[in-house]
């Protein structure tokens, strides 16, 4: 009797699933995005430049997230302020973000070579017929 | 910040041109980063495309790069699509995304058979729709439309063999621009 | 029994076993493409083909008729041979669509068959693209005509 008083409340404060197959409900989550996005943020400052875009990036949204998961409390609170979905999701795209910034450390697609440009093509250069057929003959218009 | 202005911002040095036409953007990317690049659209936060939705590739003759191999994906989180392209030659290979979309397998053998691209990396690069023992790469504009051989039963031999073709009719190619016969043409309409 | 009582006899025979055979006709169903969907209608509640005795069956061996359905791509057409070698005597074809007829719409394809009867012999040719179930059926009961002139008991005592 004494237990089922207990565990009314502490049952409501989890919820039942996240109704995504394969991600489990984690109870914790709020202390788990904490650590996620400050081991991001540390691993930010130690692998990458801070003139990389990338650098700049992920620092912008993993502060904006740090600062919301440690001024609320609860998990629901956390999820709307965020509002990128549950924070099992959340969970996992930090964690995949971590990984992804393992690999760009060491493929540093910031450090552009000499002479490199982006080329933006206009409407009118990406539509012009490259090699159409020609509709009279049936030939190719190379 | 719109999403082609962050890509760029972030990985510079992957990128040769991008285009945003009629509200689609596409962006073409050096082929020996394409992997690298998949696995950032795939995992960053701000641009989680996590679909592949077509692999293909496009036969250009006129360019020396001729191949362009096309990625579709889309991101469910933010409801968009990015095209991804990277032009290759015939005889060099690219390297296989199925570690970052595992969707790609098929979608890759179906390119290799129908354009001759070779995947490396691949774990099971065969064919995957011509016929058993096919020559031909039956997708490349220099690839004849009827092929080079048919199929038919002999008696004899008791089983199906193929031979060389020989069609009754060639294959007759109308211009619809106007039903009538246009004056400033000099050549018959119908033939090739 | 003297020549044309003999005849007369058997070609009653001919018509008794004709009958049967027309009355009861079993197809292997070779539905490929697009004309299959127009088989199944014809097998549906509409054209009903149960009553003309028509019962679809999964094994060319339980078979006597082959409705080839659709498009034959090159890598199908040893498959086809081998199930109409499985069918047993006495056994009709039927090529329904025009891509089964003579290769349709993909004639000029590197990769189709131009006609079915490159690969097995047809009795009856059901034109459309695809043809109506009415159509279909038009051709089935064609067919049944055909082997209702067919004497074969007939044949074997002139042999």
């Amino acid at each position: 009797m004494f237990l089922s008083k207990i565990a009314g409340p502490l049952r409501c404060a989890v919820k039942e699933s996240t109704y995504i197959v394969g991600l489990e409900v984690v109870p914790n989550a709020r202390e788990v995005l904490i650590g996620l996005y400050s081991k991001t943020l540390s691993e930010l400052k130690a692998t990458i430049p801070e003139t990389a875009g990338y650098h700049q990036s992920v620092k912008d949204f993993t502060e904006h997230r740090l600062n919301i998961c440690q001024a609320e409390t609860k998990v629901p609170d956390i999820e709307a302020k965020i509002g990128h979905g549950q924070a099992e999701e959340l969970i996992r795209s930090a964690e995949n973000e971590l990984e992804l910034m393992k690999k760009m450390a060491v493929w540093k697609p910031w450090v552009v070579p000499e002479g490199h440009s982006i080329i933006y093509m206009t409407e009118e250069d990406y539509t012009a017929d490259k090699a159409l057929p020609d509709t009279a003959t049936g030939r190719l218009l190379t | 910040m719109s999403i082609q202005n962050f890509i760029l911002s972030s990985v510079p040095a992957w990128i040769q041109k991008y285009t945003i036409s009629k509200n689609e953007l596409t962006i073409y990317v050096y082929p020996e980063y394409i992997v690298p690049f998949l696995y950032f659209l795939r995992d960053h936060t701000r641009v989680e495309h996590k679909l592949l939705m077509d692999l293909t590739a496009t036969d250009f003759t006129n360019q020396e790069k001729r191949f362009e191999v096309v990625y579709n994906l889309l991101s469910v989180r933010y409801s968009t699509r990015i095209r991804v392209k990277t032009c290759i030659d015939q005889v060099t290979p690219i390297e296989s995304c199925i570690d970052v979309y595992k969707s790609a397998n098929w979608f890759e053998r179906e390119v290799c058979d129908m354009f001759g691209i070779f995947f490396t990396n691949h774990p099971d690069l065969r064919r995957i729709l011509t016929d058993y023992g096919f020559n031909g790469y039956p997708l490349r504009k220099d690839f004849p439309l009827t092929g080079f051989f048919e199929v038919r039963y002999d008696d004899t031999k008791k089983r199906v063999i193929s031979e060389p073709l020989e069609l009754t009719q060639e294959f007759r190619y109308f211009s619809f621009q106007s039903p009538w016969e246009l004056i400033n043409k000099t050549e018959t309409p119908g033939l090739s | 029994m003297s020549g044309p009582k003999a005849e007369y006899v058997l070609s009653k025979v001919d018509t008794l076993i004709n009958w049967a055979r027309k009355g009861s006709m079993w197809p292997m169903t070779f539905g490929l493409a697009c004309c299959a969907v127009e088989m199944m209608h014809g097998g549906a509640a509409r054209y009903d083909l149960d009553r003309l005795g028509i019962i679809f069956r999964p094994s060319p061996r339980q078979s006597d008729v082959m409705i080839v359905a659709g498009t034959l791509t090159n890598k199908m057409a040893p498959a086809l041979r081998k199930v109409y070698d499985q069918m047993p005597e006495p056994r009709w074809v039927v090529s329904m669509g025009s891509c089964a007829n003579g290769g349709g719409y993909y004639h000029y394809s590197y990769s189709v068959v131009r006609g079915c009867d490159r690969i097995v012999p047809v009795d009856v040719y059901v034109p459309g693209c695809p043809p109506t179930a009415e159509g279909l059926i038009y051709g089935l009961m064609q067919l049944q005509k055909k082997i209702k002139r067919s004497r074969n008991t007939l044949l074997w005592y002139n042999k």
